[in-house]
C-alpha cells in the first residue's frame, strides 16, 4: 500500500480547472517529481493537498487515512509538511525564528507553562533554539541568524523556508521550487542536504521543480502536468525520452 | 499530533540561557529604581507611579494581541471596565475580600475575551476594529443599564484592600503591590513571547499559510490572545478602582481605548518593553504638561505627532524592525523622486 | 402617523444623512487616493464651521462665506498634506491612524483655543424661510443641505469621469504604481485628493452647523462618516452616499419612536447587522484594508 495517494483530485478556481482529475502514488520512503510547464497546476495542487485550498472533488489519503477534509493546521499535523514558492516567511522576524517556528508541532509545553515561565519552558527553549541554530549551520545560513528575514536576498530566503519544513520533521514533505533563487551549485548543495536528511529519517518527498538538472538526478519517479491534467509519469530516463514531455515544454516555442 | 519525531541535530551552545540572564541584568536597574526611589517621593508620585503601571499592565496585554497576533482591538477599555466593576461589586456590595475579587475581574474579562474571541475570527484589520468597537459600545450600554450592579451612570465605590490586616489606604503601599503584579505580568508576557505559542502569535500575524502549515491553529491562537488581552486589561481594571476608589462609565470609553492603543503605537508593537515605555511616557506626560494648562492637550498632540513622524516604529523600535523599515523607506523615497 | 410628521422626519433624516454622506465621502476620498485613513476628518468638519463663521463675522454674503470656505479649506488640505501627511505615506497603518488622531486633537484643541467656548452659529440663506406640510412646520435648512449636497455630488462624479485630474486622480486610487508608471505626477495628486476631501468635509460643516451649532465637539460626527462609509461598502462613493442617507433616515425615525439613546444606538446596531450579513457594505466593494 503506498504512503500517499492523490485519488482523482480536482480543484476549479472561478471557472478554471487548475487541476483535473489527476491521481498518482508515491511510497514511504520515495523522492518523488512534480514537474510541468508554467501554470500547469503544480502549486495548485500542493495548496490542496495541504490544505490551503479546497479540494473540489478527488481524495488524499496519507498512511491510509483520508486527509482532504481536514482543515490546514490538522493536515499538517497529520504529517504533511511544505515549502512555498514564494518562501513565505514571517517577514518580520529573524531567520531564528522562521526555522524555530518549524518545531511547533513538537512542542514540549502547555499554553500555561509557556505564559508562566517554568523552568520546562525555558529549557525546552533553550533546546528549540539550539536545534534551530544547528540546521542554519547544515544550510550555511548562520551568519544571517538574527536578520530579517525580508531583508535576505531570495536564495536565502529559500534556505530559511526549506529548514523550517524540515525542522517539522513531516513525514511527508512538499517542496515548492527549493532551489528557485539559487545558482547551480547552491541548488546541488540544499538538494544534496533535503536528499540526505529524508533518507536519514524515511521521509516521503514530493518536489516541484523547474531545474531539470536537480529534479532528474534527485527524484526516483516524476510526475508530469500540464493545463491542470496528469500527462505522463516514469523514471527520470523514461521521461527524457517521452514526446508528451517534450510536446508540453517546448510544445508552445514550436508553434510561436 | 503527528507521529513524527523532530529531526535530531546536535546542539550546539546555550543561547537561550544567555539571553535570559543578560536581560534580568539590564532589568536589574530600572526594577531598583521603581523599588527604592518611592519611598523618598510625596504620595502624588505614588498615585500616578501607580496609574502608570496600571497602563503598563492593560498596554502589555493588548500589545500581544495587536502587536504580536496583530488582531487590532478597541475594546481594552471594556475589560478594564469589566475588571474594574467586577471587584467594586464584588468588594462593597458583596464583602469578598479583595485579593479573592480582583482575580475574579480578571477571570471574567477572560471569559468574555473568549465570548469576543468568536466573532473576532471573521474579521480583519479595520472591520475587526468595528466589531470590538461594537463590543465597547454593548459594554457601555450594559453598563448603565444595570444600576444595581454597576450603580448605573453614577458609579460604584470601590476600597483599598486589606493586607495582613491593615488597609492599603496608603498609596505608597498600594503601589508596592501594584508593581508586583506589573512585574508578574510583564514576565508572563515576555516568557510567552520566547515560547511556542509565541511564536504562533507572531506567525498568524504574518502568514496565516505558513502558520497552519506549521500545525498553528489559527482559531485557538487568535482566542487565546484576546483572552490574555482581556484578562491582563481586567485585572488593570480591578486594580484602577481601588486605586482611584471610585468607577463611572465615563472612563471607560472610546478614548480611553484610544489611548491604550496609542500607548502601544508610540511605545513599539509587538514589544514587550515597548508597552512598558510606552504606557509609562504617556500617563506621566499629561501631567508634566498640566503646567500648560488649556494649552495642555494641544502640546500633546503636537508631541505625539513628532515622536511618530521620527519613530514612525514607535520608541522602541530598535533594531532588526526599524533597519529594514528604513531601508523599504528609501526605496520608496527614491521611487518617489 | 400624520403626514406632517412624517414628511417633517423624512426630510430631517435625508438632510442628517446628507451629512453624514458628506464626511463618508471626503473620508473614503482620501483614503482610496493616498491609503491614509484620516481620523482627523471630524476636526476638518469643525474646522470648516469655524472658517465659516469667521468669514460671516466680516459680514460677507452668504456665497462668499461658502467658496470662501472651500477655498481656505481646500488649501488647507494641501497644507496638511504637504507637511504632515506625507511623511506619513509610508509609515506602518498603525502609526498613521495614531497621526491622524493626533492632528485631529491640534485641530479640534486649536479652535477651541482661539474661540474659547462661546456659542455661535451661522446664518443661512433659507433664514426665515418657512416650510409647512399641514399643521407641522419643516426646518427649511434641511433642503439646503439636501440641495448642496446632491450639487456636490453631482460635481465630483462629473469631475472624476470627465477632466483629467480627476481620471488622475482616479487613477492614483486605484493602483499607484501603475499611474506613476503612466505618467501621472502622484506627488501633485496627493495634495489634490487631501484639497477636496479636506473642503467636502469643510462643507459638511457649514451646511451642519446652522442646525447644530459650532463648537469644538463637532468632529464626533466622524464615527457617523465611519459607519455611513461602511455600510456602503467602503470602497465605493456612491455607496457612501446611500450609507449615509439610511443611517441618517434609520436614526432619525428611531430617535422619534424609541427615544435619544436610540439615535446613538443605530449606528452601532446597523452596523453590525451590516457586518453579520453583508461584511462587504451594501454595495460589496473588495476588501482593500490597510488598517
Amino acid at each position: 500500500m503506498s504512503y500517499f495517494v492523490v485519488e482523482r483530485a480536482s480543484v476549479w478556481f472561478g471557472g478554471v480547472h487548475a487541476v483535473s482529475d489527476v491521481s498518482f502514488r508515491v511510497p514511504k520512503g520515495g523522492i518523488h517529481g512534480l514537474i510541468g510547464p508554467n501554470g500547469a497546476g503544480k502549486t495548485s495542487l500542493v495548496n490542496a493537498i495541504s490544505g490551503m485550498v479546497s479540494l473540489s472533488s478527488g481524495k488524499c489519503i496519507l498512511d491510509g487515512r483520508e486527509i482532504q477534509a481536514l482543515p490546514p493546521h490538522r493536515i499538517a499535523e497529520a504529517g504533511v509538511g511544505r515549502t512555498f514558492q514564494h518562501a513565505e516567511l514571517f517577514s518580520d522576524q529573524s531567520a531564528l525564528t522562521n526555522v524555530a517556528s518549524g518545531l511547533f508541532k513538537h512542542r514540549g509545553t502547555t499554553f500555561f507553562q509557556d505564559i508562566l515561565g517554568t523552568p520546562a519552558k525555558w529549557r525546552a527553549e533553550s533546546r528549540v533554539c539550539d536545534a534551530a541554530d544547528a540546521m542554519l549551520r547544515m544550510f550555511g545560513i548562520y551568519g544571517w541568524r538574527d536578520c530579517l528575514v525580508a531583508d535576505l536576498p531570495f536564495g536565502i530566503q529559500k534556505k530559511v523556508d526549506l529548514a523550517r519544513a524540515l525542522l517539522t520533521g513531516s513525514p511527508f514533505l512538499m517542496l515548492d521550487e527549493p532551489t528557485s533563487g539559487m545558482d547551480e551549485a547552491e541548488a546541488q548543495d540544499v538538494i544534496g542536504i533535503a536528499r540526505r536528511i529524508a533518507r536519514e529519517h524515511g521521509l516521503t518527498l514530493l518536489v516541484i521543480e523547474h531545474n531539470m538538472k536537480v529534479i532528474m538526478r534527485l527524484a526516483d519517479r516524476i510526475h508530469v502536468l500540464d493545463h491542470g491534467e496528469l500527462i505522463a509519469e516514469g523514471t527520470p530516463a523514461e521521461l527524457q525520452t517521452d514526446p508528451r514531455v517534450i510536446e508540453a515544454y517546448l510544445g508552445t516555442a514550436a508553434h510561436a | 499530533m503527528s507521529d513524527s519525531a523532530p529531526i535530531a541535530v546536535p546542539a550546539v551552545s546555550g543561547a537561550v540561557p544567555g539571553k535570559l540572564a543578560r536581560g534580568l541584568r539590564v532589568a536589574l536597574l530600572p526594577i531598583a529604581i521603581a523599588v527604592l526611589l518611592p519611598p523618598f517621593l510625596g504620595s502624588y508620585y505614588h498615585f500616578v507611579a501607580s496609574l502608570a503601571l496600571i497602563n503598563v499592565i492593560i498596554a502589555v496585554g493588548l500589545n500581544l494581541l495587536t502587536g504580536n497576533a496583530g488582531q487590532i482591538s478597541m475594546c481594552q477599555a471594556s475589560f478594564m471596565a469589566i475588571g474594574a466593576y467586577t471587584t467594586s461589586y464584588l468588594t462593597t456590595k458583596v464583602g469578598l475580600s479583595y485579593w479573592l475579587a480582583m482575580p475574579s475581574g480578571g477571570l471574567l474579562a477572560a471569559l468574555l475575551g473568549v465570548a469576543l474571541g468568536f466573532p473576532a475570527l471573521r474579521f480583519r484589520g479595520f472591520y475587526l476594529a468595528v466589531v470590538t468597537l461594537g463590543f465597547l459600545e454593548i459594554t457601555q450600554i450594559l453598563v448603565e443599564q444595570l444600576p444595581s450592579i454597576t450603580g448605573g451612570v453614577r458609579g460604584i465605590s470601590a476600597s483599598r484592600p486589606y493586607l495582613f490586616g491593615s488597609k492599603l489606604s496608603n498609596d505608597l503601599a498600594f503601589y508596592y503591590v501594584v508593581f508586583a503584579i506589573s512585574l508578574l505580568g510583564i514576565w508572563c508576557a515576555i516568557s510567552l513571547l520566547r515560547s511556542p505559542t509565541g511564536r504562533a502569535f507572531d506567525a498568524i500575524r504574518s502568514s496565516e499559510a505558513a502558520a497552519q502549515s506549521l500545525g498553528m491553529p489559527l482559531a485557538r491562537t487568535k482566542i487565546a490572545a484576546f483572552v490574555i488581552a482581556a484578562f491582563y486589561a481586567g485585572i488593570g481594571g480591578g486594580l484602577y478602582a481601588s486605586l482611584v476608589g471610585f468607577i463611572d462609565p465615563l472612563e471607560f470609553g472610546v478614548w480611553t481605548s484610544i489611548r491604550h492603543v496609542v500607548f502601544i503605537v508610540v511605545g513599539g508593537l509587538g514589544s514587550v518593553v515597548g508597552s512598558i515605555v510606552g504606557a509609562v511616557a504617556l500617563t506621566v506626560l499629561p501631567e508634566l504638561l498640566r503646567g500648560f494648562k488649556e494649552y495642555n492637550e494641544f502640546v500633546f498632540g503636537s508631541l505625539l505627532l513628532l515622536v511618530l513622524v521620527l519613530m514612525p516604529t514607535g520608541l522602541v523600535g530598535l533594531g532588526p524592525r526599524v533597519r529594514s523599515w528604513l531601508r523599504r523607506r528609501a526605496d520608496h523615497m527614491r521611487d518617489d523622486k | 402617523m400624520e403626514l406632517g410628521i412624517f414628511v417633517q422626519l423624512l426630510v430631517a433624516g435625508l438632510g442628517i444623512g446628507s451629512i453624514y454622506a458628506l464626511v463618508a465621502l471626503g473620508l473614503v476620498l482620501a483614503f482610496k487616493g493616498t491609503g491614509v485613513l484620516n481620523f482627523a476628518h471630524g476636526d476638518l468638519v469643525a474646522f470648516g464651521a469655524y472658517v465659516a463663521l469667521f468669514l460671516s463675522l466680516l459680514k460677507l454674503p452668504y456665497w462668499q462665506v461658502l467658496l470662501g470656505t472651500l477655498a481656505i479649506a481646500a488649501v488647507f488640505g494641501v497644507l496638511l498634506e504637504r507637511t504632515l501627511i506625507r511623511p506619513l505615506l509610508n509609515a506602518p497603518a498603525f502609526t498613521v491612524v495614531v497621526a491622524t488622531l493626533a492632528i485631529g486633537l491640534m485641530i479640534k484643541n486649536a479652535l477651541r483655543l482661539s474661540w474659547q467656548e462661546n456659542i455661535a452659529t451661522l446664518p443661512s440663506p433659507l433664514d426665515g424661510v418657512t416650510v409647512r406640510v399641514g399643521d407641522v412646520s419643516v426646518n427649511p435648512q434641511y433642503f439646503w443641505i439636501i440641495g448642496c449636497s446632491i450639487a456636490i455630488m453631482i460635481l465630483l462624479a462629473v469631475f472624476f469621469r470627465r477632466t483629467l485630474i480627476g481620471k488622475a486622480m482616479k487613477a492614483v486610487a486605484q493602483n499607484r504604481d501603475a499611474a506613476r508608471l503612466m505618467g501621472v505626477r502622484v506627488n501633485r495628486v496627493f495634495p489634490l485628493t487631501f484639497a477636496v476631501s479636506t473642503a467636502v468635509a469643510a462643507l459638511a460643516g457649514v451646511l451642519i452647523a446652522p442646525i447644530t451649532g459650532i463648537q469644538s465637539e463637532m468632529g464626533s460626527v466622524i464615527i457617523k462618516g465611519f459607519v455611513a462609509a461602511i455600510l456602503g461598502g467602503f470602497n465605493s462613493l456612491p455607496g457612501c452616499v446611500v450609507g449615509g442617507l439610511v443611517l441618517g433616515t434609520l436614526e432619525t425615525f428611531g430617535g422619534a419612536f424609541f427615544g435619544g439613546t436610540f439615535k446613538d444606538v443605530t449606528a452601532f446596531v446597523l452596523l453590525i447587522v451590516v457586518l453579520l450579513v453583508r461584511p462587504n457594505g451594501i454595495f460589496g466593494g473588495a476588501e482593500a484594508r490597510r488598517v
